[in-house]
Formats: structure tokens, C-alpha cells, sequence
């Protein structure tokens, strides 16, 4: 929601009679200033794991502390973007056996349902769409803290796991599930 | 056997360049075919890309040294009889060279994208040069696709050495392979009793 929109919507919601006052708040990733990663962790020959990152995504979510249930989130993520330290086989992992970036440059995820587990814990359900595919995807997500940064913004952060069976993705090569864990700062619009 | 080319002929040197490169060329692009389609447990799947590096850079040595030879030879005189596809012949050549070179750059480009230096048959570290890794997400799609170009290209060159041996019937094919047999034409006799 938009800026120009917010006084609209609560004054809808006033007329609704609704009781809250509270409105959830937008946030923007923090992209630009890189406080925010979105990792993946593969598993080696069931020796050891394999890191790496998607360099480039963008994103926004709202959070109502008083109301958590009520938020949401959606990321957008490049998948072209992907980095594991070595440029064979991130070329390797873009082309048509893994990613298969050239027809489906995006994946991307939009919360559907957050349920509160815990004090600071949520699982955030959504639908998560990679390589073309779309399944429901369920995050396990922790709230890390937020205020006042010392620069004049409000920030709140996350940090979310989950793993995915890539052969839900039609991936063409298959070395196991990925965990992904996503560190993610927002910074109030 | 002649060392050095003649106006007429290629020299066993120019030869034997010309050979190894067509050779390894096309080896590596064959050899980069063969692995990628490799299982992740194929006992070549990481020994075979560090092949085609090492040899790449062994390559590269041998196409310096056939520029420098180049340069201290003439080259032989076309024997087809259009000047237009002798222009064309020409220049295909010459595209051959750039390609090469533009390959063998970006192939160790390619292989030092991550800022690591490169093996050379387990024996030589060739490092990265800084930036290296600027160029990410671009360099290997650079070599595939001119190793594609230059397959292309090779092929065009070839099938026109084949048709100047089996459709003209003159020489161009078999004096890259042996020097050939052309007998003095009336030029070359008028070039030796000046």
C-alpha cells in the first residue's frame, strides 16, 4: 500500500467500525544497503555443504507488532543472481539442469498466512514459484529486533528458514533438498 | 621438406601449426561437449574441464608462437581464380586468428573468473589478473557461444578446402598437408628467371 493510499484505507477501516487503530506498517527490504541476504546451503556428497547466495532480489513486507498475524511479505528474487563462489558452477547452476534462468529469470514468493508459534516465532506460509513452478512454501521465521536506527529510519528484521525439494521444481538434476535462510531488514516506508 | 613458405607453398613449420591448432581446437570443443554432459559422479567430471584449461593454455603458446611466425613468412598466393572469394578466403582466415585469440582469452578469463589462479597440468598456477571477477555472469557465455562461432567458421574453411580439392582439383588442400605437388606455373618461372 502506498503512501498516498494509507489515510484512505484507515478511514475506511474507521468507517468499518473496525476497533483497531493500528495500521500494520510497509517496509522495504533493504536491498541497497545489503541488510538483507537470501543464502542456500546444498549438501556435498554427504560430506560437507555447499553456500551460496542470490546477489540480486528486491522486496517489501507490512508488520503490525500488535497484530503479527496480519502481516505479509513478497520477495522477488533474480535468479540469474546466483553465487556460490565459483563461476563454473554458477554457470552451470543458471543453465536448463538447475535454474534454467534464461526461461524463468524470476522466482518469487507471496505470503499467504502467518501463524504466530511463538513469542519472537512465526511460520509464514506462501506461494513460492521457481523455475516457472508455483508450490506452497512454509518459512520458519524468527524476529530478530527493530526501532529506530541512529540515521532517522524505523527497521525491522527477520530471519526466515525453510528447505525445498527441488524435484518440486522440476529441477533436471537432483542432489538433494536446499535449505535456504534468509536474513531480511526493512526499513519503514 | 621446406622450412619457411614460399609464394607457392606452406613450409613444414606453418604446417605443422596450423595442424596442431585445427586439432586442439576442435578437441576442446569436443572435450567441453563431452563433460558437460558428464554425471556429477563420473570420474572425468573435474578432470576434464582441468584438462581442456591446461590444454587451452598450452594453446595459447602455440598460437603466439604461429602469430610471430606469421609475421617473418609470406604467405602463400591463392590458387583460386576469383578475386572475390580469394578476398573473402582472406579475410576468413584472419577471422580464424581473431576468434582463436578472442578464445583463448576469454577461456582464461573463464577459468580465473573467481580470482583463483588457474592449473596447468597440475604443474604451473596461472593467476587471475585483479578484476577478474568483475566479469561474472558474462565470460563463460562469452567463450560458448565464439567457440560456437568458431566451429562455424572452421567448418565453412574446411568445406572450401574441400571443394578446391575435389571440385577445382588444384592444390590448396594437399599443400597444407604435404607441401604439394604443384610444378612451377608460368609465374613462379617468369618470378625465377628475373
Amino acid at each position: 500500500m502506498t503512501m498516498t493510499l494509507r489515510p484512505l484505507a484507515m478511514g475506511i477501516a474507521l468507517v468499518m467500525g473496525m476497533t483497531s487503530a493500528v495500521q500494520a506498517d510497509d517496509y522495504a527490504i533493504d536491498v541497497k544497503g545489503a541488510h538483507a541476504s537470501i543464502n542456500f546451503t546444498a549438501n556435498h556428497l554427504g560430506f560437507s555443504f555447499v553456500t551460496g547466495r542470490f546477489d540480486d532480489f528486491d522486496g517489501s513486507f507490512t508488520f503490525d507488532p500488535e497484530n503479527p498475524e496480519a502481516s505479509s511479505v513478497s520477495v522477488e528474487i533474480d535468479t540469474g543472481s546466483v553465487n556460490s563462489n565459483h563461476e563454473a558452477r554458477d554457470k552451470h547452476l543458471r543453465n536448463d539442469d538447475f535454474l534454467n534462468v534464461d526461461a524463468h529469470p524470476k522466482a518469487t514468493f507471496e505470503s499467504t498466512k502467518v501463524e504466530v508459534t511463538g513469542e519472537k516465532t512465526a511460520k509464514i506460509t506462501g506461494d513460492f514459484t521457481l523455475n516457472g513452478v508455483t508450490n506452497p512454501l512454509t518459512l520458519d521465521v524468527e524476529y530478530i529486533g527493530g526501532g529506530d536506527d541512529p540515521w532517522g529510519n524505523y527497521r525491522q528484521g527477520f530471519v526466515g528458514t525453510t528447505s525445498i525439494d527441488v524435484s518440486d521444481y522440476n529441477f533436471k538434476k537432483d542432489y538433494g533438498n536446499i535449505d535456504l535462510t534468509l536474513h531480511v531488514e526493512g526499513i519503514r516506508k | 621438406m621446406s622450412l619457411l613458405n614460399t609464394k607457392r607453398t606452406f613450409g613444414w613449420v606453418a604446417r605443422a601449426l596450423h595442424w596442431i591448432v585445427a586439432v586442439a581446437t576442435i578437441g576442446l570443443f569436443l572435450l567441453a561437449i563431452w563433460y558437460r554432459s558428464l554425471d556429477y559422479g563420473h570420474p572425468w567430471y573435474t578432470a576434464a574441464p582441468e584438462l581442456h584449461i591446461s590444454i587451452g593454455f598450452a594453446l595459447i603458446l602455440v598460437i603466439l608462437f604461429r602469430l610471430i611466425w606469421l609475421l617473418f613468412n609470406v604467405k602463400p598466393e591463392h590458387l583460386g581464380h576469383n578475386a572475390v572469394i580469394n578476398r573473402m578466403a582472406g579475410l576468413m582466415h584472419w577471422a580464424l586468428h581473431l576468434l582463436l585469440i578472442a578464445l583463448v582469452i576469454t577461456g582464461y578469463l573463464y577459468a580465473t573468473a573467481d580470482g583463483r589462479s588457474a592449473s596447468v597440468f597440475g604443474v604451473i598456477e596461472i593467476p587471475a589478473l585483479p578484476g577478474a571477477k568483475s566479469l561474472k555472469g558474462t565470460i563463460g557465455w562469452l567463450h560458448e557461444y565464439l567457440s560456437y562461432g568458431i566451429i562455424i567458421f572452421a567448418s565453412v574453411h574446411g568445406f572450401a578446402a574441400l571443394k578446391h580439392h575435389f571440385v577445382d582439383r588444384d592444390d590448396t588442400l594437399r599443400r597444407m598437408v604435404s607441401g604439394g605437388r604443384t610444378p612451377l606455373t608460368e609465374h613462379d618461372q617468369q618470378e625465377t628467371t628475373q
